[in-house]
């Protein structure tokens, strides 16, 4: 999935691209209202995250350019004051969601998978039915997995692990071909990004995380699932 | 200023302008009533200046009577001799000293046909004996001066004046009283008199106006005009403007002052109006300045208050950038740290936990500054009250447990139920900071949640040193601390508790301190409906 951010503060800009790249999404930079009406328009993103005070055309005349290139796509945005959501939605704007300022990690993440679940869910297709993985039922729609009554919230990037583990179980996936399918061919992570990955994986999905029974490591190769027995 | 402030405020500057408006108007009727009155003075005086040779002419022709009653007639005949002589009487009668008639009388024979009329026309005279009242009296015109008049000199007793209405108008005897009481006098010839009187009038008169502007009218006491002069068409109806009547006897007949329309305000009216009118609007254009002045300051300070709170909005604004950015990369660069990196995750805990606190710190003084300008505004929505205290809890339980504060959480069975998040987060976290701040030394924090119809009760209690009885309104004023020795070497703005009560009194309840042995017990009761309930669409506004 691919994301548009648009946010004039360049750290608060990289920051997220930081967030959502670690979630599994593509990023796409806009520093301001017009170069980010000029990338969507071009690149026709998943979703888009909006900054309302941005130098030139403000992130609610960059909604309504974009409602009249694409009713449906998913918008959220960035705001350091709650009246403007007022407005926002008062207006009917088409937003879908907002995130207020000063934010963490955690709260970006919430927004941005509540966002992915409803994308998925208009683009439905056969093969993102649930699959199971060990004991846990996988739902790439709502990006969860379920282990009887526990729920687990996973990331984007989790859930194209767990599918390629699925798809390809019994064989051990190497790093570059983790890091290519679940990155991307462009994107160039640094080593320890895969291992950090699915060392968080473990500590969701596995009962024992020391003692993976799902995810299991070979040294030197890869990692790989087994498959049901 | 809002709309109503402008009721008030167009009466204070109306009232005075109408108030002021009313009394020019009464001004300049006035003065227009005695601009007309001075007018009219000065046509009474050219009318005066008329009057001045019929004044002569009557003292004239007293005295002419008077000295011609000076000779006493002994007998008939030298009495029609007399009036044979004298074209200016037409009788001449006698009374006895008890006012009775002797001449002319009907007991005398021969009485010509002017002296039965005479005789007719005075009966009514004799028999009420109107002379006598004269007695003490005078109706002379004869002036002291006149006693020595042309170097003669005058005998004693005057002559008196009786004037008296017979047929066709005015008619006058003059008469003298001897020593004895007898009395003799003369009528007088009436067109003699009116024919001698218009002799002495003028021709022409100075108007100081157009003669066909104007007409003044010599009239006798039936209105009978007598003389006039001025081309002026009088209409049937109008009344002069001035009116003199001529002196005693003739004090019937009248002088009067006719106007065309319209000449006396060409005269008078339009610079009295023009400058009650232009002083007026002056008076008005200053209370325009003054109240335009007054708007003006009024807008500026608005506009100053205005200004501050947007100030404080727009400080807050930019202090939640940075802020943002030390949370979102303190908790990028916790993620990153390997799990035995206890050292670095505490330190990246400080960093993130002091964010936090300075995000609502910052969230306070917005909410203060939208609370003085009167834009609070909930945003209501649905949610779990339990999961809404332990998120606040989360982000504070660092803090508290680096101060030993246990927590003990207690939540009734609940369901998602109506209320803005950020707002009860808000209330929660001020309530907890207060007790990380002021009651960490009894070690204990509880908050229970429990329902009682539509309304949530959250309860914080600590074993602080609590607050006194006589302090708790203190304590929810904004910028008020309590006693140095309670908030000594304590951060804070004081306006925690104010802005928390505000909120909670948004959502239709209230956040009040309950009586307590040990500690503080604050009680925070709001409205919080079923989402079923359809009645939470509309946000809660101040």
């Amino acid at each position: 999935m691919r994301v548009l951010i648009a946010e004039d503060d360049i750290n608060i800009r990289k920051g997220l691209v930081e967030i959502l790249n670690d979630e599994g999404y593509e990023t796409l930079e806009a520093a301001d209202g017009e170069q980010a009406l000029d990338l969507f328009t071009r690149e026709r993103p998943d979703f888009v995250c909006l900054d309302i005070m941005m130098p030139g055309k403000s992130g609610y005349d960059v909604c309504r350019s974009i409602r009249r290139l694409d009713e449906n796509v998913p918008i959220v945005f960035v705001t350091a004051k709650s009246e403007e959501i007022d407005k926002v939605v008062g207006l009917e704007l088409g937003a879908d969601d907002y995130i207020i300022k000063p934010f963490g990690v955690k709260e970006v993440v919430a927004r941005i998978r509540a966002i992915t679940r409803r994308c998925f869910r208009q683009k439905a297709k056969e093969r993102d039915k649930t699959f199971q993985i060990g004991d846990l039922t996988v739902d790439p729609l709502e990006l969860q997995a379920r282990r009887k009554d526990l729920l687990i919230e996973l990331s984007l990037r989790e859930v194209k692990l767990l599918e390629l583990f699925y798809e390809k179980q019994g064989k051990v996936l190497d790093r570059d071909t983790l890091l290519n399918r679940c990155w991307g061919i462009d994107y160039y992570p640094n080593s320890r990004t895969l291992d950090q990955h699915i060392s968080n994986l473990r500590k969701k999905i596995e009962q024992d995380p020391k003692n993976p029974e799902i995810i299991l490591t070979v040294h030197g190769s890869g990692y790989w699932y087994r498959g049901q027995l | 200023m809002k709309r109503a402030s402008w009721t008030p405020f167009l009466l204070i500057l109306l009232l005075p302008i109408l108030a002021l408006g009313w009394m020019g108007y009464r001004m300049a009727q006035d003065e227009q009533k005695i601009l007309e009155s001075r007018y009219k003075e000065v046509l009474t005086e050219r009318l005066h200046s008329l009057r001045e040779p019929i004044d002569r002419f009557i003292e004239e022709r007293e005295w002419t009577l008077y000295t011609l009653l000076h000779a006493v007639p002994r007998n008939r005949d030298e009495i029609r001799m007399l009036m044979r002589n004298t074209g200016i009487i037409s009788q001449v009668f006698l009374l006895d000293h008890q006012g009775k008639l002797v001449y002319p009388s009907l007991q005398l024979k021969d009485l010509s046909e002017g002296e039965e009329r005479f005789i007719h026309r005075t009966l009514e005279i004799w028999q009420r004996k109107d002379l006598s009242y004269y007695h003490d009296q005078e109706t002379s015109t004869l002036s002291k001066n006149s006693l020595q008049k042309n170097g003669q000199r005058v005998p004693p007793g005057k002559g008196i004046w009786h004037p008296f209405f017979w047929g066709n108008g005015l008619h006058l005897l003059y008469f003298r009283r001897s020593s004895r009481g007898d009395v003799l006098g003369v009528e007088l010839s009436r067109y003699r008199l009116i024919a001698d009187l218009i002799g002495e009038l003028p021709d022409r008169t100075s108007f100081h106006l157009p003669p066909e502007d104007t007409r003044i009218l010599l009239t006798d006491s039936n209105g009978s005009l007598l003389y006039q002069w001025g081309e002026y068409d009088i209409p049937s109806n109008q009344e002069p403007i001035a009116e003199l009547s001529l002196p005693e006897p003739l004090a019937s007949w009248k002088l009067a002052y006719h106007l065309r329309p319209g000449v006396r305000e060409q005269q008078i009216g339009k610079p009295l109006v023009f400058s009650i009118v232009s002083g007026m609007m002056m008076i008005i254009l200053a209370l325009l300045g003054l109240a335009l002045y007054f708007y003006r300051e009024h807008s500026r300070e608005l506009r100053d208050a205005g200004q501050k709170v947007n100030f404080v909005n727009q400080v807050s604004h930019e202090l939640k950038t940075p802020l943002t950015n030390i949370r979102m990369y303190a908790e990028l660069l916790e993620n990153n740290l390997d799990e035995e990196d206890e050292k670095n995750r505490r330190y990246l805990e400080v960093i993130v936990t002091e964010s936090q606190r300075l995000s609502r710190l910052i969230g306070n003084v917005l909410t203060f500054g939208k609370k003085e300008k009167d834009k609070l505004k909930l945003r209501k929505s649905p949610c779990l009250l339990s999961d809404v205290i332990s998120e606040v809890v989360d982000h504070f339980r660092p803090g508290l447990e680096e101060k030993g504060i246990t927590v003990n959480l207690s939540f009734c069975d609940q369901e998602q139920v109506i209320a803005d998040e950020d707002a009860l987060q808000q209330i929660i976290g001020n309530l907890i900071s207060n007790v990380e701040k002021y009651a960490y030394q009894g070690g204990q924090l509880s908050i229970s949640l429990t329902r009682d119809g539509d309304y949530s009760l959250i309860t914080v209690t600590d074993r602080g040193p609590g607050i006194a009885k006589e302090q708790v309104k203190k304590a929810f004023q904004p910028f008020c601390r309590l006693s140095d020795a309670l908030s000594e070497g304590v951060s804070g703005a004081g306006i925690g508790l104010s802005i928390a009560r505000e909120l909670a009194r948004l959502h239709d309840g209230d956040l009040i301190l309950l009586p307590s042995e040990q500690g503080a017990v604050f009680q925070l009761k709001i409205l919080t409906p079923a989402p079923e309930s359809g009645n939470w669409n509309s946000p809660g506004e101040m």
